[in-house]
């Protein structure tokens, strides 16, 4: 169902309502640790062994256009935040124009195009699996973000190259450490290039990000000022974590027909901080008889992080309490940071009707990180609904 | 080999299958696979007559329902507009594009959830008719045989393959 209305005059075509959404359930196999480590406060694995709030979320967008040459896109979607609720976000409130044929600028709030989900990650009916590999997908300092993007289309060899620059800031919120439903926020400002590459049934993608982070956490923070008072000022520099200098490369390759979908991304997440160097990849395939579609996905985060604990000088008997709790801290800080993990998943989905789509998905993931008494991997099992409307 | 053919019937389901149930069945699925298949029918891609333009590839007609350029004649854009049809719909995305409609939909969904472009309009074949009747540089596809009053830019002949039932 489209949504289409005539304004003042406008053609029905010019202006629509359109909404995109998922109903979902997942079960996580462990309660000693968590499968997906993301801004979010509970899921399955955290806060109980079965959640519906993992995946389900619910989007609305309006899309007018003026002329040939000017649109606007306004999109909200409630899903599950930081702070525990499902407070509607404005996801898209953006201007676009389109000088000439070959070039477009986009003005407003967009999302993060690093990766080939990413601008639309919230769309879970348009992506093949139940939800973007996190080992990638959460390396992206932001997703909504308000800026400008220009983006440039023209043949290249039989090939057509689509280039796009651009500049924006943004701010979100990460679930603190502390109490449920208190937040950190995340601010960062950044400057963006990418291309793709597109023939056929092939897309190659490139992606540059630079830009500043802030991340404004009391515990970290207090931990800097901690280390400097003791003299640890090279380490200290590592946590406080103010307008630090961050850099994402993002690589991806796909080749989709009307049978088969191989999908492969690769990212590289450099932070001047503690937390400096973090990769992320995935490899999906993927195989459709007829209404049905089978996949795999092979996913993994490894980190670079500097070891940190080495710097730290020897604790002994005589060490201070003060200086015990300041060492504790950082080796509890750097600890949890680290993401690594592999998981490997397998899914089947079949679409109902043009406008929904039923998908399940078994992932088993096996962190670096765990508690002493976890078991050393978890099954993650997803029901999910998608539909668009 | 037994069968239970019809749950009311619960003789049959000892009885042993005789060549003439077994021509039966035989027929049965010949008009059930006979029911299933279509006869595609030879697609136009066409504009106006008065539109100066004459001939487009199929690479071209692909990149424009897509939404992946736009084609400019005597500085005004080439507009297209879709079918609701879905058995036309799905023969002229297979023939110039080689997607199935739920890709095509999925294509489209990821564009405009975006907020990068709007999918062309969508109209009856009727419709899209009268709106190409009506205005010049817009683009349509209509079986070949009610092509006659427009120019046609592009034919995509049925004796091509479409593959049935991959989507």
């Amino acid at each position: 169902m489209l949504l289409s209305f005539p304004l003042f005059g406008m053609e029905a075509d010019d202006f629509a309502l359109r909404g995109f959404g998922t109903l979902g359930a997942a079960c996580f196999s462990t309660g000693k640790w968590d499968f997906l480590r993301d801004e979010r406060p509970d899921g399955p694995g955290r806060s109980k062994h079965c959640d519906g709030k993992l995946d389900s979320n619910f989007g609305l967008q309006f899309d007018g256009a003026f002329g040939e040459s000017f649109a606007v896109a306004l999109q909200a979607v409630a899903y599950h935040r930081a702070d525990d609720s499902f407070t509607p976000e404005l996801t898209l409130a953006n201007l676009r124009w389109t000088p000439s044929a070959h070039t477009t600028i986009r003005v407003g709030r967009m999302q993060n195009p690093m990766f080939f989900a990413s601008e639309y990650r919230n769309v879970l009916y348009v992506q093949p699996w139940v939800r973007p590999p996190a080992e990638l997908y959460n390396l992206a300092t932001a997703y909504s973000t308000d800026g400008a993007i220009f983006s440039a289309s023209f043949p290249l060899k039989g090939w057509r190259l689509n280039l796009e620059v651009g500049v924006g800031k943004s701010q979100f919120d990460v679930a603190s450490s502390g109490s449920l439903g208190e937040v950190d926020p995340v601010k960062s400002n950044f400057a963006y290039f990418g291309a793709l590459l597109e023939r056929g049934h092939w897309e190659l993608k490139a992606g540059l990000l630079g830009g500043r982070v802030t991340y404004t956490s009391e515990a970290v923070n207090l931990l800097g000022i901690q280390l400097a008072a003791l003299g640890l000022h090279e380490l200290a520099e590592d946590f406080i974590f103010d307008h630090k200098k961050a850099t994402l490369i993002g690589l991806g390759v796909k080749y989709e027909t009307d049978r088969w979908l191989f999908q492969g991304e690769y990212a590289y997440r450099f932070i001047d901080t503690f937390n400096r160097k973090q990769h992320g990849a995935y490899l999906l395939a993927g195989r459709r008889f007829g209404d049905w579609m089978v996949y795999g996905i092979l996913a993994g985060a490894w980190s670079g992080t500097r070891d940190l604990l080495r710097h730290l000088p020897p604790i002994s008997p005589e060490t201070d309490a003060t200086l015990r709790e300041t060492f504790a801290g950082v080796e509890n800080t750097v600890n949890a940071a680290v993401e690594d993990q592999i998981s490997l998943s397998a899914g089947i989905t079949y679409p109902l009707g043009t406008q929904a789509i039923l998908k399940f998905q078994a992932d088993y993931v096996r962190p670096r990180n765990r508690p002493a008494d976890a078991p050393p991997s978890g099954i993650l099992t997803t029901l999910n609904l998608d539909f668009i409307f | 080999m037994k069968f239970r053919f019809f749950s009311s019937a619960h003789s049959l389901a000892k009885a042993p299958v005789r060549p003439a149930c077994l021509r039966r069945i035989g027929l049965l699925l010949v008009l059930c696979l006979s029911a299933g298949a279509r006869s595609a029918t030879d697609l136009a891609v066409v504009t106006r007559k008065d539109t100066p333009i004459h001939a487009l590839t199929r690479q071209q007609v692909a990149d424009l329902f897509l939404g992946r350029r736009r084609i400019s004649v005597q500085g005004q854009p080439l507009m297209p507009i879709d079918l609701s049809d879905p058995t036309l719909r799905q023969d002229f995305y297979k023939r110039t594009a080689e997607m199935s409609v739920l890709r095509v939909n999925a294509y489209w969904a990821r564009l405009v959830f975006s907020g990068k472009g709007r999918p062309p309009p969508k109209l009856s074949p009727d419709q899209a008719t009268m709106r190409v009747q009506s205005r010049p540089n817009t683009i349509t596809y209509l079986p070949l045989e009610k092509a006659g009053p427009f120019k046609v830019l592009l034919t995509l002949p049925a004796s091509e393959p479409i593959a049935e039932g991959v989507h």
